[in-house]
């Protein structure tokens, strides 16, 4: 209905009107649930066959229902996701006022947040995957509203190439589960009966399984070493790519927490692989973060960062809820993060930070909150750590959450506190706030990220999020770990103002080593797997199957030519009493009396 | 939203209501009529006189008429289908050769009557897409007819030897259509004869098979309904399944055997592209499924683990050798094939879940094949120019084609909201107990396939102009019509599989995998999973 409206501002009211219906929908629907743990159940048959009417009775039926499975959890991502869309929606209308095509963007913005709640509401993996799916073709349509030049088609591109593996994994994922277990519903797969005394499944099922989800996970919420499906997409309108990086890593979270019975029963394996992945894109993602000064660029990896300490924590006996409650921060502050950033870089026209700065005194309200995101994103998972797991993970997790805060406060630091220096074509006196309609949206969000974050400390609100009894921490440990998320942001703080020269002088030679190891795997990689791959398939396709055709065809022709000569009657009979005797030989070994 | 958005879907039911619209007519010769009044008509245009082509417009429009009236037969005999009942219904059967056991008998089951359904929406929409047809259109509609005809007799026949006639019948009209219109004169023999030869090739295989098959079954018929209960040998049925492979292998594309589609989907023009893409190409997934699943159990068994494998390495392959090509339709050849990969890999799951995909591909596989490869032509058409280093910023120019074109890529690798969606679905659900490397292989395939995808609509539509490019304007309305019709079946088999519903009565449609279920399920039956032993735990 949307793409047929006319006019960047009623497209634009028409949506706002749709969100607004569906967050007072999900609230309305909290609220009616509140007391209620039990999720509520509904479900629709999509698909349904009688397949078989004999072996596994598992198997013999086949259905797919496009089931509701609300519960607490999932009206709290509903809510989320929409929050994220009407900011994103609102910042659009001053933001993207050079953008064409506003009824596409609207309608696909609207497709993406389909696809989302059905992700996050869905009971049945196979009309999860469905639903995942649907977010991704709302993705990639939004990667690539901007078209007509080079960057916007290489975003395009990267915007369906890697993701699409995801997409995929999920699938194979839910399909292994589905041809040993005969069951794609949530609530029939999930007892421990099914999952460990299923005839012909095991561990290594399990195994696999959760080796898949983490794929899709990992990719679609373009965590390290997938983070360049979001890192080459950042010449797409912004609007799309806040929401697009708030959106993802929180329907990746929902998944995990959905298929956790599956991690639980699959051993210790699938555990360790989670734990080991995220741990390893955590701290490299942070490390990245600190890489190079490209604005943008570095607020991408320390929300990646986060978002894999996200799903680290996962793995900690009673941490999952403060997994999710973190998640929901994260869905909230990332794309606060980047609206502010657009905001600035498009203020004070450079994406470098070492051109940038004294956004304090010009961009106030930008520069907070920018500053109030960060922290958010810094304290996000505090509360996790908080909990106390396994020794080695909670380092980890304190180390990270430092350079993964140290990161993100650099940029707000540098950004708002240098000195912002004329340069050719540019007049810093000119630089001054954005419309509110742009400045109040970020802002909101980032308030909401942080009042999220501190949320993840209150017991209740982990209960209220992941059901069943919640295990609290000790007044001293929050304390402790409050302040470990704020030690990065204070690091960075210090380290802005007492040696900003380093601060900025560091990154940009680690930018650049980086840069040139970048460029090294991709030569390395076109000069010994692609260039020599695509030879081989070209050199099949243009020569050995072309000269096999031709040599078919002479054969042929050799053939028709020789069958046309004329041939006495001896040969002519001696021929036929050979085909005779071979049709006959043929036929005499095929024919079951005589084989037998 | 989402919740109105659900509340919108049907609920599809086993039991068997009868869909509103059944019972309408109901004719003895509603195959026959589906098969030959194509050819009767063929006839009659050939006869026609047509002074100065006076009469050119006639051709066009009585061909799509009758092609029309085909498809509604299609789809009266689509609604009336009783899927609660199991083997062949709309039966024609009489005596044709008796001293060799060939009859002249028709029947559609589920499979049947959906290919069908998909036959006719692709020759109407390649009807359509041929309205700017200036070059003899005379003998071109009468050889689109007779093509059409010759594919919906492949699809009716239940007489094995009838069925191996229409199967070779298809390739000479076809052959004629690609040399005779082709886009390029200079290529359009050469691509005329690789598809007389693959498909001489292909067609050759089939005959052996089928008399192979008949000798060993004994019984002096080629009755399918008697050589599917025949239990052949287990050697025999190896050489037959083997020569099966091969033909449907010519038909589909299957690596090595696939550099006729390259050539033959480049050079047609889009009509007849269209056609071979979504009609032609179909029949070799068809004959997989009544032939090897129904008739060869053991030999299929066998065959699985390689089948499995071949639809991986062609999915791969095809993906990569996208990324090579220079020409766009070239381009959109390859990427016509990955679906037969995913029928392919649906008859080598040989579960019944993955056979339901494997026949559910051949309708949702058909428009998707059809719609990149016509999308492909028509773009090219447009831009004046296939060359992929001139083509460049289009979405701008060509706006209508251009979500087409996202549309048909989209489907081809199967993503949600698409017929190509569900049946990958089915087959990677059904395919993974039984052929657990061939269905990773296969999905392996479909991440390259989607890669070639995004590089080919960065490359057409979201990249920036070329200014040497010439200059291009968006399709007329009838070309988009016909690729119209395509996106919307593409998109209605994926959001509706099992048919709108009123009340939870079933509306005008039984749902395309309801009606495909019933006759998998009697084809399956033999590839039922073991039942686990009593107690057994994991």
């Amino acid at each position: 209905m949307v793409s047929g409206i006319r006019g960047r501002r009623a497209t634009s009211n028409f949506t706002i009107l749709v969100l607004l219906v569906e967050l007072a929908d999900a609230l309305l629907v909290g609220w009616a649930r509140y007391r209620s743990s039990d999720p509520y159940r509904l479900g629709y048959q999509w698909i349904n066959l009688a397949v078989s009417f004999e072996g596994a009775t598992q198997f013999q039926a086949f259905g797919i229902d496009v089931s509701l499975r609300v519960d607490h959890l999932s009206l709290a991502a509903v809510a989320a996701i929409t929050l994220v869309a009407l900011a994103i929606t609102f910042w659009h209308r001053q933001g993207g006022r050079g953008e064409a095509g506003p009824a596409r963007f609207h309608a696909t913005l609207l497709l993406a947040v389909l696809g989302g709640a059905g992700v996050v509401i869905s009971g049945d993996l196979a009309a999860l995957t469905a639903w995942w799916g649907v977010a991704g073709v709302a993705t990639y349509l939004l990667l690539a509203h901007r078209f007509g030049t080079e960057a916007a088609g290489r975003v395009s591109r990267l915007g369906l190439t890697l993701p699409f593996l995801g997409d995929l994994a999920l699938l194979c994922a839910v399909a292994v589960l589905y041809s040993r277990f005969g069951a794609n519903n949530l609530d029939k797969l999930s007892p421990a009966s099914v999952l460990t005394q299923t005839y012909d499944a095991g561990l290594k099922t399990l195994g696999v399984a959760a080796v898949l989800f983490t794929i899709a996970i990992f990719v679609r919420g373009g965590l390290f070493p997938f983070t360049r499906w979001q890192q080459g997409t950042l010449e797409a309108p912004p609007a799309a790519v806040a929401f697009v990086q708030g959106l993802w890593p929180l329907l990746g979270a929902v998944v995990l927490w959905r298929v956790l019975p599956v991690f639980y029963f699959g051993g210790p394996q699938p555990w360790r692989v989670l734990a080991y992945a995220a741990a390893a894109s955590a701290v490299a993602a942070a490390l990245l973060a600190l890489a190079g000064n490209d604005l943008r660029r570095s607020l991408v990896w320390g929300g990646a960062a986060i978002s894999a300490l996200v799903l680290l924590a996962f793995g900690q006996p009673g941490a999952a809820g403060t997994s999710l409650a973190a998640a929901l921060a994260v869905a909230l502050a990332r794309p606060a993060t980047l609206l502010c950033g657009w905001a600035l870089v498009r203020a004070m026209r450079t994406n470098d930070l070492v051109d940038m700065g004294d956004a304090w005194r010009r961009m106030r309200v930008t520069a907070f909150s920018l500053a109030v995101a960060c922290a958010g994103l810094g304290l996000a998972l505090a509360p996790k750590g908080a909990i106390r797991a396994s020794w080695r993970s909670d380092w980890i997790l304190a180390v990270t959450i430092v350079l993964a805060g140290f990161g993100l406060m650099r940029v707000y630091v540098l950004v708002a506190h240098s000195e912002l220096r004329r340069r050719r074509a540019f007049e810093p006196t000119r630089v001054r706030e954005v419309a509110p309609v742009m400045w109040w949206p970020a802002w909101l969000l980032a308030l909401g990220g942080l009042l999220l974050a501190l949320a993840g400390f209150l017991t209740a609100w982990i209960a209220f999020l992941a059901g069943g009894h919640q295990p609290g921490a000790v007044l001293q440990t929050d304390v402790l770990w409050l302040l470990i998320g704020l030690a990065g942001p204070g690091l960075a703080l210090a380290a802005g103002f007492a040696a900003r020269p380093m601060s900025l002088s560091l990154p940009a030679r680690a930018g650049v080593w980086l840069a040139a190891a970048g460029a090294a795997g991709s030569l390395l990689y076109a000069r010994y797997v692609r260039t020599p791959g695509l030879g081989i398939v070209e050199a099949f396709e243009q020569r050995g199957l072309r000269s096999g055709e031709g040599a078919l065809g002479s054969a042929l022709g050799r053939a028709e030519a020789w069958a046309a000569r004329p041939v006495s009657a001896a040969t002519a009979l001696g021929l036929v009493l050979l085909v005779v005797v071979a049709a006959a030989l043929l036929a005499g070994l095929l024919a079951p009396g005589i084989y037998r | 939203m989402s919740g109105l958005f659900l509340l919108a879907i049907p609920t599809p039911s086993a039991t068997p209501i009868p869909v509103f619209g059944s019972g309408v007519i109901g004719f003895s010769f509603l195959l026959s009529t589906i098969v030959w009044a194509p050819v009767v008509w063929a006839f009659v245009l050939a006869t026609v006189p047509n002074p100065r082509g006076r009469y050119d417009r006639f051709f066009y429009g009585s061909s799509f008429w009758v092609s029309f009236g085909v498809l509604a037969l299609a789809f009266f005999g689509y609604i009336q289908f009783q899927a609660f009942t199991v083997g062949p219904q709309y039966e024609e059967k009489l005596p044709w050769l008796p001293a060799f056991g060939i009859t002249y008998h028709l029947g559609a089951d589920g499979i049947s009557i959906l290919v069908l359904m998909a036959n006719g929406i692709v020759t109407l929409a390649a009807i359509l897409s041929s309205t700017g047809l200036r070059a003899r259109p005379r003998e071109y509609y009468v050889l689109l007819l007779l093509a059409e005809a010759a594919i919906n007799g492949l699809v009716c026949a239940r007489d094995l030897f009838l069925l191996t006639l229409f199967f070779a019948a298809a390739t000479l009209p076809l052959t004629l259509l690609v040399a005779g219109w082709g886009v390029l004169p200079g290529r359009r023999w050469a691509a005329g004869l690789r598809l007389l030869g693959y498909w001489g090739v292909g067609s050759l295989a089939l005959l052996l098979a089928a008399v192979l098959l008949a000798a060993t079954a004994g019984g002096n018929t080629f009755d399918l309904d008697y050589l599917g209960k025949a239990g052949v040998a287990g050697r025999a049925q190896i050489v037959v399944g083997i020569l099966v492979v091969v033909a449907a292998a010519t038909r589909l594309g299957f690596w090595p055997l696939h550099g006729w589609a390259r050539d033959v989907l480049a050079e047609a023009p889009a009509g007849v592209a269209i056609l071979i893409a979504g009609a032609g190409m179909r029949t070799g997934g068809y004959i997989l499924l009544r032939l090897l699943d129904a008739s060869l159990h053991d030999g299929t068994r066998l065959l699985a683990p390689i089948l499995a494998a071949l639809a991986g390495v062609t999915a791969l392959w095809c993906g990569l050798a996208a990324f090579r090509a220079r020409d766009l339709r070239v381009l959109g050849a390859y990427l016509a094939i990955v679906p037969g990969c995913v029928t392919l890999l649906g008859a080598a799951g040989v579960t019944p879940l993955s056979l339901d995909g494997a026949a559910y591909s051949l309708f949702g596989g058909a428009v998707a094949s059809a719609l990149v490869v016509g999308a492909c032509a028509v773009v090219s058409e447009r831009a004046l120019t296939r060359d992929l280093a001139l083509l460049g910023g289009l979405a701008g120019r060509l706006p209508r084609l251009s979500w087409l074109l996202v549309l048909a890529g989209v489907g081809v690798i199967g993503m949600p909201l698409t017929g190509t969606f569900v049946a990958e679905l089915l087959v990677f659900f059904g395919s993974f107990k039984t052929s657990f490397i061939g269905a990773f292989a296969v999905a392996a395939g479909l991440v390259v396939a989607g890669a070639a995808v995004a590089w080919m609509l960065q490359r057409v539509l979201f990249g920036a102009p070329n200014p040497d490019a010439p200059p291009a304007g968006d399709a007329p309305l009838t070309e988009t019509w016909a690729l119209a019709l395509l996106a919307g079946a593409l998109i209605y088999l994926g959001v509706v599989p099992g048919g709108p519903k009123l009340a939870g009565i079933p509306f005008l449609d039984p749902g395309a995998i309801n009606v495909v279920n019933a006759s998998v399920a009697d084809l399956a039956s033999s590839y039922a999973p073991p039942t686990p032993p009593a107690g057994g735990g994991g």
